[in-house]
């Protein structure tokens, strides 16, 4: 299905071809014709899209300074704040709580007329590779209603693969925005740590979530990168990238000729990936030699640690960053039927929050526990600094590394439910970015029309975006058009 | 593969203030003890690790005193306390710790 892009879109406001209000219809019509199989939004802002339309339309009937983002119908996770709006993390212990600020990259793109269609579907506090774990059912992928859209960001990826809205921000604290953008042939990327800011967005692990767009180009990622990216005084951990800004006029034009992919060996040769990726990545690989592109082969040696570090580093954060959610300060309170304090915070969790979060909580509790802290944190927090060292010595001799997205694509709803280890390892090819802080993005293999949507990543250096935002735009004009 | 007792379960999800019920702790068991043996496999980075810091990447700013009026606006005060669930006179109202 050929959807509307950010870049084609802005053209025809401009050229007064279609209005944003018209096109926000379109979009509002579309969720409400196709979303009752689908489960991509846990809440459309009807009101608020159209306003923010209309406004939209007199800046281009007006023929005023407008941005790319002007007028765009973009849909948001649910666990990114909307001031006014109710933000519930796909969880019950937050069914009715209403934003009472909005998240930076919500002010950002206000300031720059985009519409917002409303708030998609997430395993419930962003813990999933499926979106099944979330309070309000689950999310279907738009290709085969059966199975899943991947996670914790499949509201937002089934929204722009159903072309219910034209780009959405997600979060990627372990993959999920790659690997849902893989399973639904959308792009999503995962800037790097700090390039943008998490003021509003609900944390779930803090040193490692970072919000990120899903997109039906690789240009249009970066058009949405731009604009939400940038130091934020109110994210103690956001960066300067004042020297690392996108250079638009590069990625047009500049082929990639010379450009050395890594092939990491332990991500090319690993058990359990499927034929068809192993297929499909190799025809990428090819692909981008004919186009210049120099392999090299490296090796990431601390790859097979990334899993157990992330399920260790992570869940202690998790457990640590859910604690706030007592049934006093905001969300779901079991005041009248609590007999002291403790029993009130008992009851409020326990009725507020699912299985999966119940568990993560505990196994953070469990690891940073006295007696386990050094063996499992202070452990962990050891090799994570060896995973970024792989990284940093790799990106010493490549500018680029190229590996698949998912071991597989899209499995069936239900199929992994009852194991949490078989559902951990749908991010085996994700994490390691995360936990080293760098760039990554997804970018669906072409030619599978009729066919489950594959994805295959490329991995960045540090604020190195423009690099992979690079060979993915070049890939994407000569492959995918 | 190492087994967690469901006593050992149950005191975890006390720590964490969760109620696991009964019916649940066998399952909540089982799953758990997957998941430490495959974090287990950590443990034979021992001798390279030992002698290695932890890895922190943030760098993080001096604090600022800032007033809440300024930064999310006059009516702060009153937007929080309308999110409290029970409250009376703008005092948050919870069920008595101490008893008399």
């Amino acid at each position: 299905m050929k959807r509307t892009t950010i870049k084609e879109l802005h053209e025809s406001f401009v050229s007064g071809e279609k209005k944003p209000s018209e096109v926000t219809r379109g979009y509002l019509d579309a969720i409400t014709s196709k979303d009752g199989e689908i489960n991509a939004y846990t809440s459309v802002l009807e009101e608020m899209a159209m306003e923010q339309a209309k406004a939209a339309d007199k800046i281009f009937a007006d023929k005023k300074e407008s941005h790319a983002l002007t007028g765009v119908p973009l849909s948001i996770k649910d666990v990114i704040l909307i001031n006014g709006t109710t933000t519930t993390a796909s969880s019950k212990i937050l069914e009715d709580y209403t934003a009472v600020y909005d998240a930076t990259v919500i002010t950002k793109l206000k300031s720059l007329g985009s519409v917002f269609l409303g708030k998609t579907n997430l395993d419930e506090f962003a813990m999933g590779s499926s979106t099944e774990n979330s309070a309000f059912g689950a999310t279907h992928n738009p290709h085969d209603l059966e199975r899943v859209p991947g996670g914790s960001s499949g509201g937002s990826a089934a929204s722009v693969a159903a072309d219910m809205a034209v780009a959405s921000l997600g979060s990627d604290t372990g993959g999920s925005i790659r690997q849902p953008a893989a399973l639904t042939g959308t792009v999503g990327l995962k800037p790097t740590y700090g390039r943008v800011s998490r003021f509003g967005l609900m944390a779930m692990a803090s040193s490692l979530d970072q919000i990120g767009p899903f997109t039906s180009s690789v240009y249009d990622a970066a058009i949405l990168l731009d604009a939400i990216e940038g130091y934020d005084p109110n994210d103690g951990t956001s960066a300067d990238i004042s020297s690392h800004k996108l250079n638009f006029g590069e990625m047009e034009k500049a082929d990639i000729a010379g450009t050395r992919v890594g092939i990491p060996k332990e991500y090319w040769t690993s058990e359990g990936v499927s034929p068809e990726i192993s297929q499909a990545l190799a025809d990428v690989k090819d692909q981008l030699v004919e186009m210049g592109a120099i392999p090299v082969d490296i090796t990431l040696p601390y790859t097979k640690y990334a899993i157990p570090t992330y399920y260790i580093l992570m869940p202690a954060e998790v457990s640590t960053n859910l604690a706030r959610f007592d049934g006093i300060r905001y969300g779901l309170s079991e005041l009248e039927k609590s007999q002291d304090l403790k029993d009130m915070y008992l009851k409020a969790r326990t009725e507020g929050f699912g299985d999966e979060s119940k568990r993560r909580i505990m196994l953070g509790t469990y690891v940073l526990s006295s007696g386990y802290y050094d063996a499992y944190y202070g452990q962990a927090k050891k090799v994570q600094g060896l995973i970024k060292k792989d990284f940093e010595k790799a990106f010493q001799e490549v500018d680029v590394i190229l590996t698949p997205t998912t071991p597989h694509p899209a499995f069936k709803l239900g199929e992994k439910n009852n194991d949490p280890i078989s559902m951990y390892l749908e991010d085996v090819f994700t994490v390691a970015v995360n936990i080293a802080g760098i760039p990554a993005i997804s970018i669906p293999v072409p030619g599978r029309e009729g066919m489950l949507p594959i994805g295959f990543q490329l991995m960045g250096k540090h604020f190195d975006e423009q690099s992979i935002l690079h060979v993915g735009h070049r890939y994407e004009e000569k492959y995918s058009k | 593969m190492r087994s967690m007792k469901k006593s050992e379960i149950a005191h975890l999800a006390t720590l964490s203030h969760l109620d696991i019920p009964d019916e649940k702790l066998e399952k909540f068991n089982q799953d758990f003890s997957g998941i430490l043996a495959h974090i287990d496999s950590m443990t034979v980075v021992q001798e390279e690790v030992d002698t290695l810091p932890m890895y922190y990447h943030q760098s993080l700013r001096e604090d600022e005193i800032s007033s809440a009026e300024d930064r999310f606006g006059e009516d702060v005060r009153e937007r929080i306390f309308a999110e409290f669930p029970k409250e009376e006179g703008h005092a948050l109202l919870v069920k008595t710790v101490i008893k008399k």
